[in-house]
Protein backbone atom coordinates (compact mmCIF):
# COMPACT_ATOMS: atom_id res chain seq x y z
CA UNK A 1 0.00 0.00 0.00
CA UNK A 2 1.32 3.43 -0.78
CA UNK A 3 0.23 6.48 1.16
CA UNK A 4 1.12 10.16 1.01
CA UNK A 5 4.16 10.70 3.16
CA UNK A 6 2.68 13.69 5.04
CA UNK A 7 -0.07 11.50 6.44
CA UNK A 8 2.49 8.96 7.49
CA UNK A 9 4.68 11.58 9.18
CA UNK A 10 1.77 13.01 11.09
CA UNK A 11 0.73 9.64 12.43
CA UNK A 12 4.27 8.68 13.32
CA UNK A 13 4.66 11.95 15.17
CA UNK A 14 1.54 11.20 17.14
CA UNK A 15 2.42 7.60 17.76
CA UNK A 16 5.98 8.32 18.70
CA UNK A 17 6.67 5.16 20.58
CA UNK A 18 8.67 2.01 20.10
CA UNK A 19 5.78 -0.34 20.52
CA UNK A 20 2.21 0.40 19.58
CA UNK A 21 -0.68 -0.92 21.61
CA UNK A 22 -4.32 -0.93 20.63
CA UNK A 23 -4.97 1.87 23.13
CA UNK A 24 -2.52 4.03 21.15
CA UNK A 25 -4.55 3.55 18.00
CA UNK A 26 -7.75 4.32 19.90
CA UNK A 27 -6.24 7.52 21.31
CA UNK A 28 -5.29 8.70 17.85
CA UNK A 29 -8.70 7.89 16.38
CA UNK A 30 -10.26 9.75 19.28
CA UNK A 31 -7.88 12.65 18.71
CA UNK A 32 -9.10 13.03 15.13
CA UNK A 33 -12.72 13.08 16.30
CA UNK A 34 -11.94 15.44 19.12
CA UNK A 35 -10.13 18.12 17.12
CA UNK A 36 -12.63 20.89 16.87
CA UNK A 37 -11.58 23.25 14.10
CA UNK A 38 -14.66 25.44 14.54
CA UNK A 39 -13.70 26.50 18.04
CA UNK A 40 -10.32 28.13 17.78
CA UNK A 41 -10.82 29.82 21.12
CA UNK A 42 -10.75 26.44 22.82
CA UNK A 43 -7.11 26.60 23.80
CA UNK A 44 -6.99 23.00 24.94
CA UNK A 45 -7.35 21.70 21.43
CA UNK A 46 -5.92 24.47 19.30
CA UNK A 47 -2.51 22.88 18.80
CA UNK A 48 -3.89 19.57 17.68
CA UNK A 49 -6.38 21.28 15.41
CA UNK A 50 -3.78 23.51 13.80
CA UNK A 51 -1.54 20.54 13.31
CA UNK A 52 -4.33 18.61 11.62
CA UNK A 53 -5.15 21.56 9.38
CA UNK A 54 -1.54 21.80 8.21
CA UNK A 55 -1.90 18.34 6.79
CA UNK A 56 -5.52 17.95 5.85
CA UNK A 57 -7.90 20.53 4.41
CA UNK A 58 -10.89 21.58 6.54
CA UNK A 59 -13.06 19.64 4.15
CA UNK A 60 -10.96 16.53 4.65
CA UNK A 61 -10.98 16.91 8.43
CA UNK A 62 -14.76 17.27 8.37
CA UNK A 63 -15.12 14.09 6.42
CA UNK A 64 -12.60 12.23 8.52
CA UNK A 65 -14.54 13.12 11.64
CA UNK A 66 -17.70 11.61 10.29
CA UNK A 67 -17.32 8.26 12.00
CA UNK A 68 -17.96 6.41 15.22
CA UNK A 69 -15.68 3.87 16.81
CA UNK A 70 -15.76 1.28 19.56
CA UNK A 71 -12.76 -0.44 21.09
CA UNK A 72 -13.64 -3.91 22.43
CA UNK A 73 -11.22 -5.98 24.47
CA UNK A 74 -11.18 -8.80 26.97
CA UNK A 75 -8.76 -6.89 29.10
CA UNK A 76 -8.98 -3.16 29.67
CA UNK A 77 -5.82 -2.95 31.73
CA UNK A 78 -2.08 -3.44 31.26
CA UNK A 79 -1.08 -7.07 31.62
CA UNK A 80 2.35 -7.52 33.17
CA UNK A 81 2.68 -10.79 31.25
CA UNK A 82 3.59 -8.87 28.08
CA UNK A 83 6.78 -7.55 29.63
CA UNK A 84 8.74 -10.55 28.42
CA UNK A 85 7.46 -10.40 24.84
CA UNK A 86 10.18 -9.33 22.40
CA UNK A 87 8.04 -6.68 20.75
CA UNK A 88 7.19 -4.92 24.01
CA UNK A 89 10.33 -5.67 25.99
CA UNK A 90 12.44 -2.58 25.18
CA UNK A 91 9.88 0.00 26.18
CA UNK A 92 7.47 -1.81 28.45
CA UNK A 93 8.10 0.44 31.45
CA UNK A 94 7.34 3.56 29.42
CA UNK A 95 4.38 1.95 27.67
CA UNK A 96 2.96 0.80 30.95
CA UNK A 97 2.73 4.35 32.33
CA UNK A 98 1.07 5.61 29.18
CA UNK A 99 -1.42 2.74 29.07
CA UNK A 100 -2.29 2.95 32.75
CA UNK A 101 -3.23 6.56 32.16
CA UNK A 102 -5.36 5.54 29.18
CA UNK A 103 -7.23 2.84 31.09
CA UNK A 104 -7.65 5.06 34.14
CA UNK A 105 -9.41 7.53 31.87
CA UNK A 106 -11.23 5.00 29.72
CA UNK A 107 -14.60 6.60 30.41
CA UNK A 108 -13.51 9.43 28.10
CA UNK A 109 -13.06 7.04 25.21
CA UNK A 110 -15.46 4.67 23.49
CA UNK A 111 -14.44 1.34 24.94
CA UNK A 112 -16.30 -1.79 25.93
CA UNK A 113 -15.03 -4.80 27.80
CA UNK A 114 -16.04 -8.03 26.06
CA UNK A 115 -14.93 -11.23 27.75
CA UNK A 116 -15.64 -13.28 24.69
CA UNK A 117 -16.44 -11.68 21.39
CA UNK A 118 -17.53 -14.31 18.88
CA UNK A 119 -16.51 -14.41 15.25
CA UNK A 120 -20.23 -14.55 14.38
CA UNK A 121 -20.74 -11.16 15.99
CA UNK A 122 -17.69 -9.68 14.28
CA UNK A 123 -18.95 -11.07 10.98
CA UNK A 124 -22.34 -9.51 11.49
CA UNK A 125 -20.91 -6.10 12.34
CA UNK A 126 -18.32 -5.89 9.55
CA UNK A 127 -20.68 -7.21 6.91
CA UNK A 128 -22.32 -3.82 7.00
CA UNK A 129 -20.73 -1.81 4.15
CA UNK A 130 -20.22 1.22 6.39
CA UNK A 131 -18.29 -0.64 9.09
CA UNK A 132 -14.72 -1.89 9.13
CA UNK A 133 -12.51 -3.02 12.00
CA UNK A 134 -8.88 -2.93 13.05
CA UNK A 135 -8.22 -6.29 14.65
CA UNK A 136 -5.20 -7.67 16.50
CA UNK A 137 -4.26 -11.15 15.29
CA UNK A 138 -1.54 -13.63 16.07
CA UNK A 139 0.48 -13.48 12.89
CA UNK A 140 2.30 -16.71 13.64
CA UNK A 141 -1.00 -18.51 13.10
CA UNK A 142 -1.84 -16.52 9.98
CA UNK A 143 1.65 -17.00 8.57
CA UNK A 144 1.56 -20.73 9.11
CA UNK A 145 -1.31 -20.84 6.63
CA UNK A 146 0.26 -18.39 4.22
CA UNK A 147 3.47 -20.35 3.96
CA UNK A 148 1.57 -23.41 2.87
CA UNK A 149 -0.64 -21.55 0.40
CA UNK A 150 -0.11 -20.24 -3.09
CA UNK A 151 -0.14 -16.65 -1.84
CA UNK A 152 3.60 -16.35 -1.47
CA UNK A 153 5.45 -15.20 1.59
CA UNK A 154 4.42 -12.19 3.59
CA UNK A 155 6.84 -9.45 4.43
CA UNK A 156 6.96 -8.91 8.13
CA UNK A 157 9.02 -5.90 9.03
CA UNK A 158 10.01 -5.08 12.56
CA UNK A 159 7.83 -7.86 13.82
CA UNK A 160 10.33 -10.67 14.09
CA UNK A 161 10.14 -12.39 17.38
CA UNK A 162 11.34 -15.45 19.15
CA UNK A 163 7.95 -15.70 20.87
CA UNK A 164 5.38 -17.97 19.38
CA UNK A 165 2.87 -15.13 19.56
CA UNK A 166 3.38 -12.34 17.00
CA UNK A 167 0.89 -9.51 17.40
CA UNK A 168 -0.19 -8.01 14.10
CA UNK A 169 -2.88 -5.46 13.22
CA UNK A 170 -4.96 -5.87 10.09
CA UNK A 171 -8.13 -4.19 8.83
CA UNK A 172 -11.23 -6.28 8.23
CA UNK A 173 -12.84 -4.57 5.25
CA UNK A 174 -15.85 -6.84 4.96
CA UNK A 175 -16.87 -10.30 3.93
CA UNK A 176 -17.55 -12.09 0.68
CA UNK A 177 -19.96 -14.92 -0.04
CA UNK A 178 -18.90 -15.28 -3.64
CA UNK A 179 -18.09 -19.00 -4.03
CA UNK A 180 -14.93 -18.52 -6.08
CA UNK A 181 -13.65 -15.86 -3.68
CA UNK A 182 -14.39 -18.01 -0.63
CA UNK A 183 -12.56 -20.96 -2.15
CA UNK A 184 -9.44 -18.79 -2.52
CA UNK A 185 -9.40 -17.84 1.15
CA UNK A 186 -6.53 -18.81 3.43
CA UNK A 187 -7.56 -21.67 5.66
CA UNK A 188 -10.58 -22.57 3.50
CA UNK A 189 -11.85 -26.01 4.49
CA UNK A 190 -14.73 -26.68 2.06
CA UNK A 191 -17.38 -26.12 4.71
CA UNK A 192 -17.37 -22.35 5.02
CA UNK A 193 -19.78 -20.20 3.10
CA UNK A 194 -18.03 -16.86 3.39
CA UNK A 195 -14.61 -15.39 3.99
CA UNK A 196 -13.19 -12.19 5.46
CA UNK A 197 -11.56 -9.59 3.24
CA UNK A 198 -8.55 -8.08 4.97
CA UNK A 199 -6.20 -5.20 4.30
CA UNK A 200 -3.04 -6.68 5.74
CA UNK A 201 -0.06 -4.30 5.94
CA UNK A 202 2.21 -7.33 5.94
CA UNK A 203 0.83 -8.74 2.72
CA UNK A 204 1.60 -7.87 -0.87
CA UNK A 205 -2.00 -8.63 -1.73
CA UNK A 206 -4.33 -5.59 -1.49
CA UNK A 207 -7.13 -7.94 -0.51
CA UNK A 208 -6.21 -10.87 1.65
CA UNK A 209 -8.95 -13.46 1.90
CA UNK A 210 -9.11 -15.39 5.15
CA UNK A 211 -11.51 -18.09 6.27
CA UNK A 212 -13.58 -17.52 9.43
CA UNK A 213 -11.94 -20.48 11.18
CA UNK A 214 -8.43 -19.15 10.55
CA UNK A 215 -9.38 -15.65 11.65
CA UNK A 216 -10.95 -17.10 14.77
CA UNK A 217 -7.79 -19.01 15.69
CA UNK A 218 -5.58 -15.96 15.03
CA UNK A 219 -7.90 -13.68 17.01
CA UNK A 220 -8.42 -15.98 19.97
CA UNK A 221 -4.74 -16.70 20.41
CA UNK A 222 -3.39 -15.79 23.83
CA UNK A 223 -1.77 -12.38 23.52
CA UNK A 224 -4.33 -10.55 21.41
CA UNK A 225 -6.60 -9.86 24.40
CA UNK A 226 -9.44 -9.98 21.89
CA UNK A 227 -8.59 -6.42 20.84
CA UNK A 228 -10.71 -5.02 18.03
CA UNK A 229 -11.72 -1.48 17.06
CA UNK A 230 -14.91 -1.15 15.05
CA UNK A 231 -15.12 1.96 12.89
CA UNK A 232 -18.39 3.01 11.30
CA UNK A 233 -18.95 5.76 8.77
CA UNK A 234 -21.82 7.99 9.79
CA UNK A 235 -23.65 8.28 6.52
CA UNK A 236 -26.68 10.20 7.73
CA UNK A 237 -24.93 13.48 8.34
CA UNK A 238 -24.87 16.04 5.58
CA UNK A 239 -21.58 17.83 5.57
CA UNK A 240 -21.14 20.99 3.64
CA UNK B 1 -37.68 -4.83 22.52
CA UNK B 2 -36.52 -3.90 19.02
CA UNK B 3 -33.02 -2.73 18.24
CA UNK B 4 -33.88 0.96 18.34
CA UNK B 5 -35.54 0.65 21.74
CA UNK B 6 -32.60 -1.33 22.98
CA UNK B 7 -30.17 1.34 21.78
CA UNK B 8 -32.17 4.07 23.54
CA UNK B 9 -32.40 2.05 26.72
CA UNK B 10 -28.75 1.06 26.66
CA UNK B 11 -27.76 4.68 26.01
CA UNK B 12 -29.83 5.83 28.97
CA UNK B 13 -28.17 3.32 31.28
CA UNK B 14 -24.78 4.41 29.97
CA UNK B 15 -25.58 8.02 30.83
CA UNK B 16 -26.68 6.93 34.29
CA UNK B 17 -23.48 4.97 34.66
CA UNK B 18 -21.38 7.98 33.67
CA UNK B 19 -23.33 10.25 36.01
CA UNK B 20 -22.82 7.87 38.90
CA UNK B 21 -19.04 7.59 38.48
CA UNK B 22 -18.43 9.69 41.58
CA UNK B 23 -20.59 7.39 43.73
CA UNK B 24 -18.96 3.95 43.63
CA UNK B 25 -21.86 2.13 45.30
CA UNK B 26 -24.49 3.63 43.02
CA UNK B 27 -22.21 3.04 40.06
CA UNK B 28 -21.95 -0.67 40.94
CA UNK B 29 -25.71 -1.01 41.38
CA UNK B 30 -26.42 0.57 38.00
CA UNK B 31 -23.91 -1.69 36.25
CA UNK B 32 -25.39 -4.74 37.99
CA UNK B 33 -28.95 -3.71 37.14
CA UNK B 34 -28.10 -3.14 33.52
CA UNK B 35 -26.28 -6.43 33.25
CA UNK B 36 -29.17 -8.34 34.88
CA UNK B 37 -31.81 -6.65 32.77
CA UNK B 38 -29.76 -7.28 29.66
CA UNK B 39 -29.55 -10.99 30.46
CA UNK B 40 -33.31 -11.20 31.01
CA UNK B 41 -34.07 -9.37 27.78
CA UNK B 42 -31.67 -11.56 25.81
CA UNK B 43 -33.04 -14.75 27.31
CA UNK B 44 -36.55 -13.62 26.43
CA UNK B 45 -35.50 -12.70 22.89
CA UNK B 46 -33.78 -16.03 22.43
CA UNK B 47 -36.86 -17.86 23.73
CA UNK B 48 -39.09 -16.01 21.26
CA UNK B 49 -36.61 -16.57 18.42
CA UNK B 50 -36.34 -20.27 19.15
CA UNK B 51 -40.12 -20.60 19.45
CA UNK B 52 -40.81 -18.77 16.21
CA UNK B 53 -37.83 -19.71 14.08
CA UNK B 54 -36.66 -22.95 15.57
CA UNK B 55 -33.16 -21.70 16.34
CA UNK B 56 -31.56 -19.41 18.91
CA UNK B 57 -28.28 -18.48 17.31
CA UNK B 58 -29.39 -15.48 15.38
CA UNK B 59 -26.37 -13.21 15.26
CA UNK B 60 -28.67 -10.21 15.05
CA UNK B 61 -30.01 -10.85 18.52
CA UNK B 62 -26.74 -11.69 20.18
CA UNK B 63 -25.75 -9.63 23.14
CA UNK B 64 -22.48 -8.64 21.55
CA UNK B 65 -23.99 -7.37 18.34
CA UNK B 66 -26.65 -5.42 20.17
CA UNK B 67 -24.12 -3.80 22.47
CA UNK B 68 -21.67 -2.93 19.69
CA UNK B 69 -24.41 -1.56 17.47
CA UNK B 70 -25.81 0.38 20.39
CA UNK B 71 -22.45 2.05 20.95
CA UNK B 72 -21.79 2.72 17.29
CA UNK B 73 -25.30 3.99 16.54
CA UNK B 74 -25.84 6.05 19.64
CA UNK B 75 -22.49 7.71 19.16
CA UNK B 76 -22.73 11.40 19.81
CA UNK B 77 -19.98 13.48 18.31
CA UNK B 78 -20.54 16.23 20.87
CA UNK B 79 -19.34 13.84 23.53
CA UNK B 80 -16.14 13.35 21.56
CA UNK B 81 -15.00 16.92 22.10
CA UNK B 82 -11.46 17.26 23.26
CA UNK B 83 -11.05 16.23 26.85
CA UNK B 84 -8.22 16.21 29.31
CA UNK B 85 -7.49 12.53 28.86
CA UNK B 86 -6.94 12.56 25.14
CA UNK B 87 -5.11 15.88 25.27
CA UNK B 88 -2.71 14.52 27.81
CA UNK B 89 -2.31 11.35 25.83
CA UNK B 90 -1.58 13.01 22.51
CA UNK B 91 0.75 15.62 23.98
CA UNK B 92 2.84 12.91 25.54
CA UNK B 93 3.52 11.33 22.19
CA UNK B 94 5.61 14.33 21.23
CA UNK B 95 8.68 13.28 23.20
CA UNK B 96 11.63 12.33 21.06
CA UNK B 97 11.94 8.59 20.83
CA UNK B 98 12.91 6.12 18.21
CA UNK B 99 10.32 6.09 15.48
CA UNK B 100 9.15 2.80 14.22
CA UNK B 101 6.89 1.92 11.32
CA UNK B 102 4.22 -0.40 12.52
CA UNK B 103 1.32 -2.41 11.17
CA UNK B 104 -1.02 -0.48 13.49
CA UNK B 105 -0.03 2.78 11.83
CA UNK B 106 -0.64 1.25 8.41
CA UNK B 107 -4.11 0.19 9.54
CA UNK B 108 -4.88 3.71 10.79
CA UNK B 109 -3.78 5.14 7.47
CA UNK B 110 -6.07 2.70 5.73
CA UNK B 111 -8.97 3.79 7.96
CA UNK B 112 -8.36 7.48 7.21
CA UNK B 113 -8.20 6.78 3.50
CA UNK B 114 -11.40 4.77 3.75
CA UNK B 115 -13.15 7.58 5.61
CA UNK B 116 -12.15 10.03 2.90
CA UNK B 117 -13.08 7.79 0.02
CA UNK B 118 -16.82 7.77 -0.21
CA UNK B 119 -16.91 9.60 -3.48
CA UNK B 120 -15.04 8.17 -6.47
CA UNK B 121 -14.93 11.65 -8.04
CA UNK B 122 -13.16 13.23 -5.12
CA UNK B 123 -9.51 14.23 -5.11
CA UNK B 124 -8.88 11.92 -2.18
CA UNK B 125 -10.07 8.96 -4.19
CA UNK B 126 -7.16 9.48 -6.55
CA UNK B 127 -4.75 8.97 -3.67
CA UNK B 128 -5.67 5.32 -3.55
CA UNK B 129 -3.91 2.84 -5.71
CA UNK B 130 -5.63 1.26 -8.68
CA UNK B 131 -6.40 -1.98 -6.96
CA UNK B 132 -8.22 -0.23 -4.15
CA UNK B 133 -10.24 1.83 -6.63
CA UNK B 134 -11.19 -1.32 -8.48
CA UNK B 135 -12.17 -2.91 -5.21
CA UNK B 136 -14.42 0.00 -4.26
CA UNK B 137 -16.13 -0.31 -7.64
CA UNK B 138 -16.75 -3.95 -6.95
CA UNK B 139 -19.78 -3.41 -4.81
CA UNK B 140 -20.52 -7.10 -4.60
CA UNK B 141 -17.46 -7.57 -2.44
CA UNK B 142 -18.47 -4.82 -0.03
CA UNK B 143 -22.19 -5.18 0.26
CA UNK B 144 -22.59 -8.86 0.84
CA UNK B 145 -24.76 -9.43 3.85
CA UNK B 146 -24.41 -12.32 6.23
Amino acid sequence: MSFPSFHEKWILKKLNTNSIWTADLVALLHGVLASNYHEHDATSCINDTQELLKIFSIHQVERMQNFSYLFCSKNLSVSQSYESFDYYKTSFGEDKMRLISFFDNQQHYFVCEMRRLSINSITYIVSSPETIAIILLDNSILLASVETSAYGLLEIKSMKSTDSYVGHYVVIKGISRDAATVADALGYDNTESFCFILANPGSKEPNQLVSPSLLKRSFESQGTDGDIIFIRKLLNQNLS
Amino acid sequence: MDERSFIEWYGLTQEMEMASCEHPFLHRIIIWLRSSLLSVILLFQQFIASSLCGHDESAATSKEVLIINAHLSKFDQDSANIDEASTWFLRNFHVEQKQNWDCGVACLLYVFQWLLCDNPNSDEYALLNDTKQEELRNVSLWKKKV
